[in-house]
């Protein structure tokens, strides 16, 4: 008697398991892991975007696994934190490389293995297959261009400064802008490859003023090269507007450079709505909603102080309660 | 001629007349090298990192080195600026720059009390450092100072006494002193005897336990004052201020004659050495030399003093 009851017991846990496992939604029965990994996770940039592949990740009930390589130059240690995940057997990765070429073995691994992934703005240069969603580093360095040249009426030297040499994106922009400032000859670029530290956009600044005292603009890669040339411009006792700075993205520091006057203008996108569709991305491919290859690009707009107060920030800015 | 030459000590007056040649030299390429407004500017820089090279030589005088140094100066950078947050610009300083110290102590100690060779000791630490601010401040850049406390915080960084800015005020007088110590006090002769020979120093009743608490602390201590000066220019918390600093320092105080061996160079030598490195990068900007260039030709350099360091040590 008692065998027989305890074999009814066993059944009946056996069947609520198997409908309960059969009916509830799939994220339930095994939820997914997805390794987001980030070159430089100080910039600004990726910490706005940080928030969009949370935010995203917490909506569709994905985990995240937040990886910084901790600069562009730590190409070895992005590589072993690529091969760390593997091993791990995530479900997915979303990548921006420290090196468009010297992260391409480890990301064909990741293909061959079958692992999603989507390659979010820093190009790993694969031939294989693969989903990406990139920013149009051309039109930024252009945006760039075309306002320098138009404040400067097509005349005067201008610093470029690109950030580190290694980066897809650096070398993109850096071509967007060189390519757009050519067709006036009245101005002069002058090229600067520096790590994306205030510290050596300040360095560097100081020195090309020396060299160059007619220097009448600075385009700037990142927010941390932003402050650091206004810093550089600021000690050299040239007033606001001599020498115009013209950034990428907007963070608090930016925003009060831009306000008193030291920053004229920055290159944005929206790039937390880029951070959040690159999760939908990793998430379709991981489902087999969507297969490789894909060219996903996002687009830019310059604003200055003019539209500092009107643009739409909702895809660019995270509230200021989070990371608290 | 070949007398003269022949009869100077080229150890000693090597590198200042190489320094001195290499100033010609790059004035006559662009005179705007020798300028007033360049020399000061890079001077300040240079002001900078002698106090973090300076630390390294207290590490590399006793044998030893500090590869923590990269790490507590971002450390102290954030640590400063979240002080400020809570307690205004002075106190918040005192205490960011309090905080480098005591990696520096720690380091001190377990390499003093529990034999922990330095290079793991401080290798530990340049984990530690950089996780522990990357974990509070999760790689956020800390910025939005008042305007009191911002311009307080300025005036260490970008201020002037008179005609001369604030860092090199600072920093003279911390040469001085660390000169003194070194000199002419009884704990700056046993670091020379602990750098010269370990064995020998505790022989002779050296309480080298408590003088490696104190070189570490004073090298994290310098390199604290350095990431304070650096983060008061800028005026935010950038948690990866140092992460280009730590070759410098080594290299700066190695280039200016400190052995890597222990037991030889001085803070003379941190000065030299930090000058030439900031002075040859400038001197290569403002002659139009190419960022990579740049930076090869200061690797080859440090690469070269050390190893003239190893052979003259040997010798």
């Amino acid at each position: 008697m008692r065998k027989k009851f305890f074999l009814a017991g066993f059944v009946t846990v056996v069947l609520v398991l198997g409908i309960c496992v059969t009916f509830l939604p799939p994220t339930f029965a095994k939820e997914l892991e997805i390794a987001v990994m980030v070159p430089n996770g100080v910039d600004p940039y990726f910490t706005a975007k940080r928030y969009g592949y949370e935010t995203e990740c917490e909506k569709l009930g994905v985990k995240m696994l937040f990886y910084d390589a901790g600069g562009y130059a730590n190409v070895n240690k992005q590589i072993g934190q690529v091969e760390d995940v593997m091993q791990r057997g995530v479900d997915g990765i979303i990548f921006g490389a420290t090196s468009a070429e010297g992260t391409v073995p480890v990301v064909d691994k990741v293909i061959d293995k079958g692992i999603p992934l989507v390659i979010d703005n820093l190009d790993a240069r694969t031939k294989k297959p693969v989903l990406r969603i990139m920013k149009n580093g051309i039109l930024v360095g252009q945006l760039r261009a075309i306002y320098i040249v138009e404040q400067l009426k097509g005349k005067g030297t201008v610093l470029v400064l690109p950030g580190p040499s290694a980066v897809s994106l650096c070398q993109e922009e850096h071509k967007g802008f060189v390519d757009y400032a050519k067709h006036f000859p009245g101005i002069k670029v002058i090229t600067e490859w520096t790590p994306s530290s205030p510290d050596a956009g300040m360095k560097t600044v100081e020195g090309i003023l020396q060299a160059h005292p007619d220097l009448r603009a600075i385009a700037c890669f990142s927010p941390p090269l932003s402050v650091g040339s206004v810093k550089a411009v600021q000690a050299s006792g040239a007033k606001k507007d001599d020498i115009i700075i013209v950034g990428q993205m907007l963070d608090a520091g930016m925003e009060d450079l831009m306000r008193k006057g030291w920053l004229q203008g920055t290159v944005m996108s929206d790039h937390i709505e880029m951070a959040r569709e690159a999760v939908r991305m990793v998430v379709k491919e991981i489902k087999g909603e969507l297969k490789p290859p894909l060219f996903h690009q996002i687009d830019h707009y310059l604003i200055t102080i003019e539209t500092l107060d009107t643009f739409d920030r909702s895809g660019s800015t995270y509230p200021k309660e989070w990371r608290k | 001629m070949m007398k003269i030459i022949h009869r100077i000590d080229w150890s000693r007056f090597g590198l200042p007349m190489a320094f001195v040649a290499m100033l010609v030299l790059f004035t006559l390429i662009n005179p705007a090298f020798f300028s007033a407004r360049n020399m000061i500017q890079t001077t300040r820089q240079g002001a900078i990192l002698f106090m973090i090279v300076s630390g390294q030589t207290f590490a590399l005088l006793a044998r030893g080195i500090d590869l923590s140094q990269g790490s507590v100066m971002s450390l102290v950078s954030v640590a400063t600026i979240s002080s400020i947050y809570a307690f205004g610009a002075y106190a918040g300083s005192v205490l960011g720059i309090l905080f480098g110290a005591l990696c520096g102590l720690i380091n001190g100690v377990v390499i003093g009390y529990l034999g922990i060779p330095p290079i793991l000791t401080t290798l530990g630490m340049l984990f530690i450092a950089l996780g522990a601010e990357l974990v509070y401040t999760g790689g956020v850049t800390l910025t939005n100072l008042t305007d009191l406390d911002q311009g307080r915080l300025f005036w260490f960084g970008g201020g002037m006494i008179g005609p001369i800015p604030v860092p090199i005020v600072f920093a003279v007088i911390i040469g001085l002193i660390l000169y003194f110590i070194l000199k002419h006090t009884p704990f700056g002769r046993r670091v020379y005897l602990i750098g010269t020979n370990p064995d020998a120093a505790y022989m002779a009743g050296v309480k080298t336990k408590q003088v490696i608490i104190v070189v570490y602390t004073l090298s994290a201590l310098m390199s604290a004052l350095g990431a304070f000066f650096l983060t008061a220019r800028l005026s935010m918390g950038f948690p990866h201020l140092g992460e280009a600093w730590l070759v410098l320092a080594i290299g700066g105080a190695v280039l200016g004659g400190t052995s890597v061996l222990g037991g030889k160079g001085g803070i003379w030598e941190a000065v030299l050495g930090s000058m030439v490195i900031v002075f040859l990068d400038n001197g290569l900007i403002v002659s139009g030399a190419s960022s990579f260039a740049r930076e090869a030709i200061i690797g080859a350099i440090i690469i070269i003093a050390c190893l003239a360091s190893v052979i003259r040590s040997r010798s």
